[in-house]
């Protein structure tokens, strides 16, 4: 993992959440350490927004996905592109902005096979003994200060880490659940100008900019038919939200099962909720699933799955968007 | 007017339940099974329902089965024809072969999901009910 961190072509590949500032931060601040490429994608854009290779050469060789890991849409994303041959062979790095539950810990786990998971915010560490931490809600990552940003990764670097030999296994595990400075995933000599400024390097490289229809749930409908009681809007949409979560992690651990009876019936219940509050992007690609598995085709349910995956990150999100609308 | 929504998913016996409520009150079954027994339990105390909204894809009995069974208890009670409760289907299933055997079996609506509030009420204002045609 660090060795891929360290090699001399550095370039991520950040998958982010919708208008957070975290990915654009963490962009910056790769780039000031080296990294040659910085790409962030909207978490909700999913694999739709990747665009291959460069002439058969890998373009990545790190993935970072910030956030929704509670939600499970982190590891799924990961999970994903194990699925795309220029990404499958990538480190990847899951990163939470809270603390996540042990028993979601060992849910991603079953998810990721425990394969290259080297950042996840924990309350556990015990079980958790090899994984770092980053906190994107960490100040050094904000770009609102740009001199404050820089001075963060300076004074970081400096600061002796919890990779230290010196340090002892107690001072270790303290260490766990608490931030980790950029300087842990990419560490390089940074040298502060007189003033003890880095110089903010100018974002020369291209970062997709991808839109995707609005087009994943109107609440209109829904506040119409719940006029009278407008906070049971918001109860429809939590309990949808719940239902989405629960099929974010059980439609692609069916489809690897092989279970598809399951996988149909599961995605039926998605389908018809999710249209009648016009989520017409879940509903459509849900009933593609449905069929698919009631089918019992297994390459069509893997297509499928990917494509529900991603029009239920993005519901998600949309709902997510909802809940802070006031009644 | 005293409704019965029976659905296995509660984001759509929710829905159902928000556009339904200004008609009456409403009441939710999670299953087949938990309907009969609600829909008995009515018709004993001698405050039956007036409408029962029905899913077909249901995981303990489903909503061709619930409809069948809700009608055998009606003959059971001396209710037949018109007298008996109106029974609309709300489901995903748009196969020709799930519509008639609702039809068959003696429902009086049929709604495919997504539910859209005009189209229930269109439904529901064709099945002539008194309580209905008052509010509506």
């Amino acid at each position: 993992m660090v060795d891929a961190l360290n090699n001399n072509e550095r370039r991520a590949l950040i998958f982010a959440p919708a208008n957070d500032q975290a990915g654009q931060s963490l962009q910056i601040a790769l780039q000031q350490v080296g990294f040659s490429v910085a790409l962030v994608i909207q978490l909700s854009h999913g694999l739709g927004a990747f665009r291959g290779d460069r002439a058969g050469e890998p373009l990545y060789s790190i993935v970072i996905i910030l956030g929704g890991q509670s939600g499970l849409s982190g590891p799924i994303i990961a999970q994903a592109l194990r699925g795309v041959p220029e990404l499958a062979e990538l480190p990847i790095i899951l990163v939470s902005d809270t603390p996540v539950p042990l028993a979601r810990c060992v849910v991603i786990s079953r998810l990721m096979d425990n394969a290259d998971i080297c950042a996840l915010a924990l309350q556990e560490p015990k079980h958790w003994q090899s994984v770092g931490v980053i906190r994107p809600d960490s100040p050094r990552y904000s770009i609102n200060n740009t001199t404050s940003t820089v001075n963060g990764i300076v004074t970081e670097v400096d600061t002796p880490r919890k990779s230290s030999p010196t340090q002892s296994q107690e001072t270790k595990e303290d260490n766990l659940g608490k931030a980790t400075e950029i300087s842990d995933i990419a560490p390089v000599s940074l040298s502060p100008n007189r003033s003890g400024v880095l110089p903010v390097i100018p974002m020369s490289l291209p970062h997709t900019v991808v839109t995707t229809p609005d087009e994943e749930f109107d609440p209109n409908p829904l506040l119409k038919i719940c006029a009278r009681s407008p906070g049971s809007a918001k109860e429809i949409a939590a309990l949808i939200r719940g239902d989405l979560v629960r099929a974010l992690n059980d439609f692609p651990r069916l489809q690897s099962n092989g279970d598809l009876t399951a996988l149909s019936k599961a995605a039926h219940k998605i389908h018809g909720a999710s249209g009648s509050l016009g989520a017409m992007g879940v509903y459509n690609t849900c009933l593609t699933l449905e069929k698919a598995a009631a089918s019992g085709n297994h390459s069509e349910c893997q297509v499928a799955v990917n494509a529900a995956v991603s029009s239920m990150l993005r519901f998600v999100q949309r709902l997510d968007r909802f809940f802070l609308t006031p009644n | 007017m005293r409704i019965l929504i029976t659905d296995d998913d509660q984001v759509c016996s929710q829905i159902l339940s928000g556009i339904l409520s200004p008609y009456g009150t409403c009441q939710l079954a999670e299953g087949g099974e938990q309907a009969i027994r609600m829909f008995t339990n009515a018709l004993v105390r001698k405050n039956p329902y007036d409408l029962v909204c029905l899913d077909i894809l249901m995981p303990d009995m489903d909503g061709h089965a619930t409809l069948s069974c809700i009608r055998s208890i009606e003959a059971g009670f001396g209710i037949m024809g018109s007298a008996g409760v109106r029974i609309l289907m709300v489901t995903t299933r748009d196969d020709p072969e799930s519509i008639t055997t609702a039809f068959r079996r003696q429902c009086e609506g049929y709604i495919i999901k997504p539910i859209d509030e005009d189209q229930v009420k269109k439904q529901i204002g064709q099945l002539r009910m008194k309580s209905f045609d008052e509010i509506k």
